[in-house]
C-alpha cells in the first residue's frame, strides 16, 4: 500500500515536471505575456562572435533582410538562401520581426533564427513594438541603439520609430548620435547607419529629419544608410548633400540585398530567391 | 396537530398585487446571484484567473463566467492584471454512476482585456487610420473546445458546494488564427493553448 501511494507520489510529481516544462508551449498565460526563457541578449553574443571572425578582414560580406513579420514560409527560404551561399559573413535585419509584438511572435522568430548558419544582428521595428514588444525585444535582442565596428567600419543601428513614441521621446536620438560619432573613434574609418524607418517616412519624426540628416553627415566615412519599414527595394538620395539610402524590402517579396564592403568602397546586388 | 392551529391552516393566504411585485422584484434580483465560483490556469487571461458564473438555461446548458486573472510579470517591467467575459455551452451531460457525470464537450468564447499602459483599445490618435489592421492590443477574442467531469457531492457531505467539474479546454484567439492565415506554415501548439480549470457549483 505504501509502495503504492509512493508510486502515486512519484508520478504526480513526474506530471506536474512535466506539464511546468511544457507550459510555455502547451499553456498560454497572455499573448503579451512575456513568459520567456531561453536565449536572450542575442544582439550583444552575436556582435562578438561577428567581431570574432571578421574583426581582421578588409572584405566584409553582409546580407541586409527585413520585414519577415509573420511571413514564416518566405522568411525560411529567405534563411536558406542565405545558408546556400557560402560567402556572406552576416546578417543585418532591418526591424519588423512580428505582425503584433506577442511573446509567441517573438518566440517563433528566435526558433527560425537558429536556422541561420551565420551571425546575426536584429533592429527594432515597428510592429515589434506592439504591446509588450519593445519590452520584449530589449530582453531577447538587447538596446533600441547599438553600434559595432568590425574591419574598420562601425555600424551603428538607430531606433527611429518615433510615431510609437507619440514623437515624445528623444527618438531619433542624436545624444547617443553624437556619441557614437565619438565613441572609439581610432577603431573605425567609415560608416554605415542601419534604421528601420527612413526620413519622410510615416513613423519618422519628419521635423528633425533635416537635423538627423545633419547628425549622419558627421560620422566618419559615412557609405550610405540601410532602412526597412517601405516594403519595397529602393536606393535613393533622401537629400541632396546626404549619403544614399538603401531600402530593403520585406520577406513577401522574395528577395534582399548583399554588400560587399572592400577597402576602396562597396558594391550591392539584390537577389532574388 | 393541535386544535389551536387548525385556523391557521385553513384560514386563507391572501396575496395582495403587492406581495406579488415584491416577490418578482427579489426574484428577479436573485437571477444575479453567482451559482458558481470558478478557478482556470492559464488560456490567454492570466497565469491564474478566479470569478464567478451563472448558469441557466433548461439542464444548465448554458454559462457565463466573469473573471478576474493575474499575469506574473516573467521578464517584462511588471504584472498585469487581466477581465474576461465568458460564455461556455456545455450541450450533454452524462450520467455514469457514483455521482459522477461527465460533459463531453464544453465550448465557447470569451473576451479578454488586459489592464495596462501598454495596452490601446483603439488606435491612438499619433496612427494614421487602421496603421494596424487588426482591432486593439487590449482586447482578445478567444474560442476554446474542451470537456468535463463533474463529481456531484453526496447529500451527507453537503455543505456549501453541490459539485465540483474539473475541465480542460483548447482555445486559441483573434491573433493567433490571424496569423496562421497569414502563413501556414505555423505549427499548431505555437498557436493553441491549453487551460486547466475548476467549478464549484453552489446553486
Amino acid at each position: 500500500m505504501r509502495l503504492f501511494l509512493q508510486l502515486r507520489l512519484l508520478y504526480f510529481a513526474l506530471l506536474a515536471g512535466w506539464l511546468f516544462s511544457a507550459c510555455q508551449s502547451v499553456f498560454d498565460v497572455h499573448p503579451y505575456d512575456m513568459n520567456l526563457h531561453g536565449e536572450h541578449d542575442i544582439n550583444a553574443d552575436q556582435i562578438a562572435r561577428i567581431r570574432q571572425l571578421y574583426n581582421s578582414r578588409d572584405t566584409l560580406r553582409v546580407a541586409f533582410i527585413s520585414d519577415t513579420h509573420q511571413w514564416y514560409t518566405q522568411a525560411k527560404a529567405e534563411i536558406a538562401d542565405i545558408n546556400s551561399r557560402s560567402d556572406i559573413d552576416f546578417v543585418i535585419h532591418c526591424g519588423d520581426i512580428t505582425d503584433t509584438g506577442t511573446t509567441n511572435e517573438f518566440r517563433m522568430f528566435r526558433n527560425m533564427l537558429r536556422d541561420l548558419d551565420v551571425p546575426h544582428v536584429v533592429l527594432l521595428g515597428n510592429h515589434d513594438f506592439l504591446g509588450t514588444g519593445d519590452q520584449t525585444y530589449e530582453w531577447m535582442f538587447g538596446p533600441r541603439n547599438f553600434s559595432f565596428i568590425v574591419g574598420r567600419i562601425k555600424f551603428v543601428c538607430l531606433d527611429t520609430n518615433a510615431m510609437e513614441y507619440d514623437r515624445v521621446a528623444p527618438v531619433p536620438n542624436f545624444d547617443y548620435m553624437e556619441e557614437q560619432v565619438k565613441a572609439d573613434s581610432a577603431d573605425f574609418d567609415r560608416t554605415i547607419i542601419i534604421m528601420h524607418a527612413a526620413p519622410y517616412s510615416d513613423e519618422f519624426n519628419n521635423n528633425v529629419s533635416r537635423v538627423f540628416n545633419y547628425y549622419t553627415l558627421q560620422f566618419p566615412g559615412l557609405i550610405c544608410c540601410i532602412n526597412g519599414h517601405d516594403h519595397n527595394d529602393v536606393a535613393r538620395r533622401i537629400y541632396d548633400d546626404g549619403p544614399i539610402y538603401y531600402g530593403i524590402d520585406c520577406a513577401l517579396h522574395r528577395n534582399y540585398r548583399i554588400f560587399t564592403f572592400t577597402p576602396d568602397g562597396y558594391e550591392e546586388e539584390r537577389i532574388d530567391y | 396537530m393541535p386544535e389551536d392551529d387548525k385556523d391557521v391552516y385553513q384560514s386563507e393566504v391572501r396575496v395582495r398585487a403587492y406581495d406579488k411585485r415584491v416577490h418578482r422584484y427579489r426574484k428577479r434580483w436573485e437571477a444575479l446571484i453567482p451559482t458558481q465560483l470558478v478557478v482556470q490556469f492559464a488560456g490567454n487571461m492570466g497565469f491564474l484567473s478566479f470569478g464567478v458564473g451563472w448558469s441557466y438555461g433548461k439542464r444548465n446548458q448554458w454559462e457565463t463566467n466573469q473573471l478576474i486573472g493575474f499575469i506574473p510579470k516573467y521578464k517584462s517591467n511588471r504584472a498585469k492584471v487581466t477581465m474576461t467575459i465568458k460564455e461556455n455551452y456545455i450541450p450533454w451531460s452524462i450520467y455514469v454512476g457514483k455521482g459522477v457525470q461527465i460533459e463531453p464537450l464544453r465550448m465557447g468564447l470569451y473576451l479578454n482585456a488586459v489592464f495596462g499602459s501598454e495596452f490601446w483599445n483603439e488606435q491612438p490618435s499619433r496612427y494614421p487610420n487602421d496603421y494596424y489592421e487588426f482591432l486593439s492590443t487590449k482586447f482578445r477574442l478567444n474560442i476554446f473546445a474542451g470537456q468535463g467531469v463533474t463529481k456531484i457531492v453526496p447529500m451527507n457531505h453537503l455543505r456549501f458546494v453541490k459539485s465540483v467539474t474539473a475541465f480542460y479546454e483548447l482555445g486559441t484567439c483573434d491573433l493567433y488564427i490571424r496569423a496562421k492565415y497569414m502563413d501556414h506554415s505555423v505549427k499548431f501548439w505555437d498557436l493553441m493553448g491549453l487551460s486547466l480549470g475548476l467549478k464549484f457549483q453552489l446553486l
